[in-house]
């Protein structure tokens, strides 16, 4: 009985885990249509309403990618999440900074997908304006996936991030050098920002999830609060969970980090 | 507006372009060809703005979903 129930949470869990990085995958790949799409694309022969109907199927498909990712989160036991923390970015126990801006991203993306598919009845800036609310959601989205995120100490993982925060960069400075953004004051910030900021992601993600050792700070700040709630589950939770990634290596570590506390 | 037959035969459809909007993008055109032309500009300039065949009307809405300046419309009149 107990191994029937523990196989379904697995896979619920892969799932989790997959649909998580397939839908970061997919929107990095919006976002850049986007980006690009604004630049107008003079020279290919392709009618440039394609890539505008394309970053629509990719948003989409990539949201859809977000609930997969999200309900599976939900659902299985061992998260104790609830369905309220689809829209409650607080209170949460487990890695809880970086599953606040997973929740908050998503609902910011919700905004924005929910504004486009009315389009047509609102006025035009206030699309704009929040659509333009993707960028911070698209960095949180990284901030999340890496700071919550099991799979953040493969090296294939890392890889993969590396290359999505690297496509927008270059996207990002492929629209600000063509002179399609505002002033000259206007394109320098955007730039420098898109530089800045995916460049601190990197110094913290080198110095934090991309180390084997961190998921042990959270079992040991979190074994405090589990120990007053008095409940073990979500001990063995935290176990199970990093134990299913499949390195010997963390569940050492995590013990090291229980003892400590 | 009359909440009259859901058929077409009763309502005609037309498109129209804000000129003080539209910056060029060009989506119109490429859907649109037979409906419309770019000028020197690159702006399209609106050459029949009637809306026949129902091909025509759902290339003409896939436009006005995605006009990235909200620029082009698929309005409705009355036949009179
Ligand atoms: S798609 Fe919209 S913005 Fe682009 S040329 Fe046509 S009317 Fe103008």
């Amino acid at each position: 009985m107990a191994a029937a129930i523990a196989i379904p949470s697995q896979l619920l869990w892969y799932v989790t885990r997959s649909s998580g990085l397939i839908a970061f995958g997919l929107i990095t790949a919006a976002v850049v249509l986007g980006v690009l799409g604004a630049e107008r694309f003079r020279t290919i022969e392709r009618p440039r309403i394609h890539y505008a109907e394309l970053h629509r199927g990719i948003a989409l498909f990539g949201t859809v990618m977000l609930a997969v990712h999200i309900l599976t989160a939900v659902v299985d036991p061992f998260t104790h999440l609830g369905w309220t923390s689809i829209f409650d970015p607080f209170g949460r126990t487990y890695r809880p900074l970086y599953l606040a801006l997973g929740i908050a991203a998503f609902d910011l993306l919700l905004a924005v997908v929910v504004t486009s598919l009315l389009r047509k009845h609102l006025p035009l800036t206030l699309w704009k304006c929040i659509h333009f609310v993707v960028y911070p959601v698209w960095v949180a989205g990284v901030v999340h996936g890496l700071g919550t995120g099991t799979d953040s100490k493969f090296l294939i993982v890392q890889i993969f991030y590396l290359v999505n925060l690297a496509i927008v960069v270059v996207a990002v400075w492929a629209r600000v050098l063509s002179g399609d953004v505002g002033s000259r004051l206007a394109r320098f910030g955007l730039g420098t920002l898109a530089l800045a900021v995916p460049a601190l992601v990197m110094i913290w993600a080198y110095r934090g999830p991309f180390l084997p050792s961190w998921s042990s700070h959270f079992v040991s700040s979190r074994s405090v609060a589990v120990s007053t709630s008095g409940s073990q589950k979500q001990v063995s939770h935290e176990a199970t969970h990093e134990g299913s990634s499949g390195e010997p290596n963390d569940s050492r570590s995590s013990e090291g980090g229980s003892r400590d506390s | 507006m009359s909440g009259g037959t859901r058929g077409t035969s009763r309502r005609r459809l037309r498109i129209q372009i804000d000129p003080i909007r539209c910056d060029g993008y060009g989506y119109c055109v490429e859907l649109l060809p037979e409906l419309l032309s770019f000028d020197d500009w690159g702006y399209p300039i609106v050459n029949h703005s009637e809306l026949g065949t129902a091909d025509e009307v759902a290339l003409a809405k896939r436009v006005e979903h995605l006009c990235p300046r909200l620029a082009f419309r698929v309005l409705r009149e009355a036949k009179p």
